[in-house]
C-alpha cells in the first residue's frame, strides 16, 4: 500500500507537524488549508497542494481533517467545496476536538454518502507529534482505522479503538481535556505557592514528577513552557476554553454534575476576558503568579 | 372607557397568571382565558373571566394575547401548537409573554410570529411571585418595540407597580435572567449563612434582627432566611425550577462570553440537590446540602426530615 494517497485538511499547530512527519516517512499526502503559506511550507517538504477540501477528496481515498471548531469541521466536510463532493474519498478521519454532536452529525451525513467514518481526536499536543508519542482514541468504522494506520503510526504509539459509535472518542477526549484544563490552572497555583515560599521551580517539579501530584501538565507543559518562560505550548487560551466549555455542555446534557469542572471553565472564561484569548494557554500561570505578587519572568524580554 | 381597552386572551392562569387575569377582568378588561388544567380555568371563571375551550378559542377576536406559562415548550405549543393562538393573530395583534424563557427562545419565537402572522411580540417577564401577582404589584421588565409597549402601558400599570422597557425584543428576558442570577444565588448564600450561624453556635433565628437596616438586610433575608432556619422547605419556588433558571443564566453568560463564577457555583449546588432527589422541595432546601441531609445522590430517595 505504499502508493496509497492520503488527504489532509487543516494545517494548524497539529496538522502541520503531522503532515511533515508523514511526508518525511515517504507517504504521499495531498493537503489543503485556507492559509497558502501553511500549504507552501509542506509542499516544499514533498506534499501536494489541492485547491479545496473537495479537491483533496477527489484525489485521496483516506482523508484526515484537523480543525479548530465545530462549524469549520461541518463546513469542510459537508459545505460547498467540501469533502463530501470529492469522488475518491472512501474514509474520513476527524482528528479535531469539537465535541460529540458535530462528530455524530457529520459522521451520519458522510456514512449516508457511502464514506466510512472515524472519530479520532488526539492527545499530546504538537510536542507529542514531534516525539511520536501522540495518543489517538478512535470510534467508528474499523476499516477506516485500518486504512489510516500507516499514517497514524508515523506519530503515535497508542491507539485505543472504542467501537463503531461515532462521537464516543470525542467524549473521551473531552474527559481528557477537562483534566488538562484543570491541571493547567491548579499546577499554576501550586507553582505560585511554592515560589512564594522560596522554592525553586526546578526543585518543585523534580519532586512533583517523582510523586503523587504528577500529570502531563507537570511533567511536560510546565517545565518546558512555563519554567522556561517561553510560553510556547502552542495551544491558545481560547481553544482550552472551547474544550472545557464543550465538556460542561455535554455533561449538562448527560446529567453529570461537575462542581469543580464548572469552576475550571469559569477560570478559563475569566482568562478570555483578560485579553488572553489568542495568547498561549501556558501564560495563565503568569496571571496566577502575578496575583501572588511574584515577578513575571519572560524569556522574550531577556 | 371600557371600549378603549384591548380585548384580552389569557393563556396560562395558574399561580401567576390566574390573579393577573382576574385583576384585569375586575378593572374592566374583557378577558377570555384558557388553561390546560380545568380546575384553574374554573377558578378564574368565578372572577369575571370567560373560560375558553382552547388557546385558539380564547384568541378569537382578541386584540392582545397574554401568556403565562411554565416553560418554553408550553409557550411554543400555546402559539404554534394544535389549537394554538397563531391562527387568530394578525398584524394588529400583540402577544405579551410574561413567562420566564431564555432570550434566545424569545428572539426566535418573536421572529417566527412576526413572519407568519405580522403580530408584535413583547417579552415581559415578571418578578415578585404569587403575592405580588394577587396584589397587582408585580415588577415587569419588557423587551419589544417602543410604540407597542407604550400602547399597553395602562395594562401593565394595572397588574404591576414597577414597569420598565428594558430594550428591544429579548431584553426583558435578559433582565429576568440576570434577576434570577441574583435571586437564585442568594438562596444558596442564605442557606450558607443559616448553616454557619447554627454551626458557630449563635441563635440562627436572630440573624435577620441582628442585621436589620444594615447592609446584609434585604427582601430575601426577611422572606427566605426565616423559612430556612425554621427548616420549612414546603415549595414556593421549586428547587428544580431554580436550577432551570440558573442553567439558563449560564447559557446566556456563555453566549455573551461573561464569566459567572458565583452563579456557576450556585448552579452546581442546585444540581447536586436535584440529583439527590430533592428537586420537588423549595429552593431554600439547598440548606440540606450544607446540613449533610440531602440523601446520598445515588438512590435519588427523598429525605423525609432534616
Amino acid at each position: 500500500m505504499s502508493d496509497a494517497v492520503y488527504g489532509f485538511v487543516g494545517l494548524g499547530a497539529m496538522g502541520r507537524p503531522m503532515v511533515g512527519k508523514a511526508v518525511a516517512a515517504g507517504l504521499k499526502v495531498v493537503v489543503f488549508d485556507t492559509d497558502p503559506d501553511a500549504m507552501a511550507k509542506l509542499v516544499a517538504k514533498g506534499a501536494t497542494a489541492a485547491a479545496s477540501a473537495r479537491a483533496v477528496a477527489g484525489q485521496a481515498e483516506t482523508v484526515f481533517v484537523s480543525l479548530p471548531n465545530a462549524p469549520i469541521v461541518e463546513a469542510v466536510a459537508l459545505g460547498e467545496d467540501g469533502l463530501a463532493g470529492g469522488a475518491k474519498m472512501r474514509g474520513y478521519i476527524d482528528l479535531s476536538t469539537t465535541g460529540p454532536s458535530v462528530a455524530r452529525k457529520v459522521g451520519a451525513a458522510l456514512r449516508d454518502r457511502g464514506v466510512s467514518v472515524l472519530d479520532a481526536p488526539v492527545s499530546g499536543g504538537p510536542i507529542g507529534v514531534e516525539n511520536e508519542t501522540l495518543a489517538v482514541m478512535a470510534a467508528g468504522d474499523a476499516d477506516t482505522l485500518e486504512a489510516a494506520r500507516p499514517f497514524l503510526d508515523v506519530f503515535t504509539k497508542t491507539v485505543v479503538y472504542l467501537g463503531e459509535e461515532v462521537g464516543k472518542a470525542q467524549i473521551l477526549k473531552l474527559a481528557n481535556n477537562l483534566l488538562t484544563a484543570t491541571n493547567m490552572v491548579i499546577v499554576g497555583e501550586a507553582l505560585a505557592f511554592a515560589r512564594k515560599g522560596g522554592i525553586d521551580p526546578e526543585d518543585l517539579f523534580r519532586i512533583i514528577n517523582a510523586g503523587s501530584g504528577r500529570s502531563w501538565v507537570s511533567e511536560i507543559a510546565y517545565p518546558k513552557h512555563v519554567v522556561s518562560r517561553r510560553y510556547d505550548q502552542n495551544f491558545r487560551t481560547q481553544l482550552m476554553h472551547k474544550d472545557v466549555t464543550l465538556c460542561m455542555q455535554e455533561a449538562e446534557q448527560m446529567g453529570v454534575p461537575m462542581w469543580l469542572g464548572t469552576n475550571v471553565r469559569q477560570f478559563w472564561q475569566f482568562a478570555m476576558t483578560q485579553g488572553m484569548a489568542d495568547e498561549d494557554c501556558s501564560r495563565i500561570s503568569a496571571l496566577i503568579e502575578g496575583w501572588a505578587g511574584l515577578d513575571l519572568l519572560d524569556a522574550d524580554a531577556d | 372607557m371600557a371600549s378603549d381597552k384591548p380585548a384580552i386572551a389569557y393563556v396560562g392562569v395558574g399561580l401567576m397568571g390566574g390573579p393577573m387575569a382576574a385583576l384585569l377582568a375586575a378593572r374592566g378588561y374583557r378577558v377570555s382565558a384558557f388553561d390546560v388544567d380545568p380546575g384553574r380555568l374554573a377558578a378564574v371563571a368565578e372572577k369575571g373571566v370567560t373560560a375558553a375551550a382552547s388557546a385558539a378559542d380564547a384568541a378569537r377576536g382578541a386584540d392582545c394575547v397574554l401568556l403565562n406559562l411554565p416553560w418554553e415548550s408550553a409557550v411554543e405549543a400555546a402559539v404554534f401548537g394544535e389549537d394554538g393562538v397563531a391562527g387568530w393573530l394578525t398584524a394588529n395583534s400583540v402577544v405579551v409573554d410574561f413567562s420566564t424563557v431564555s432570550p434566545a427562545f424569545c428572539t426566535r419565537i418573536a421572529a417566527a410570529v412576526s413572519e407568519k402572522t405580522g403580530a408584535v411580540w413583547i417579552d415581559a417577564p415578571v418578578s415578585g411571585g404569587p403575592p405580588a401577582s394577587e396584589a397587582g404589584e408585580l415588577t415587569i421588565m419588557a423587551g419589544g418595540p417602543e410604540d407597542a409597549i407604550a400602547r399597553l402601558k395602562p395594562l401593565f400599570d394595572t397588574i404591576g407597580r414597577q414597569f420598565t422597557r428594558a430594550g428591544d425584543t429579548g431584553a426583558g428576558a435578559v433582565a429576568k435572567a440576570i434577576a434570577q442570577l441574583v435571586v437564585a444565588t442568594n438562596y444558596a448564600v442564605l442557606a450558607e449563612a443559616a448553616r454557619l450561624a447554627e454551626a458557630a453556635g449563635m441563635d440562627a433565628a436572630l440573624l435577620p434582627e441582628c442585621v436589620r437596616y444594615g447592609h446584609a438586610d434585604g427582601e430575601l433575608m426577611r422572606q427566605l432566611y426565616p423559612r430556612i432556619v425554621a427548616h420549612d422547605f414546603a415549595p414556593r419556588a421549586y428547587a428544580r425550577q431554580l436550577l432551570k433558571d440558573l442553567e439558563m443564566v449560564q447559557d446566556v453568560a456563555r453566549a455573551a462570553g461573561a464569566p459567572t463564577p458565583m452563579s456557576g457555583q450556585a448552579t452546581q449546588l442546585f444540581k447536586l440537590l436535584v440529583a439527590s432527589g430533592l428537586g420537588g422541595i423549595d429552593g431554600t432546601g439547598v440548606y440540606r446540602l450544607y446540613a449533610g441531609s440531602a440523601g446520598n445522590g445515588i438512590t435519588g430517595q427523598e429525605v423525609e426530615s432534616v
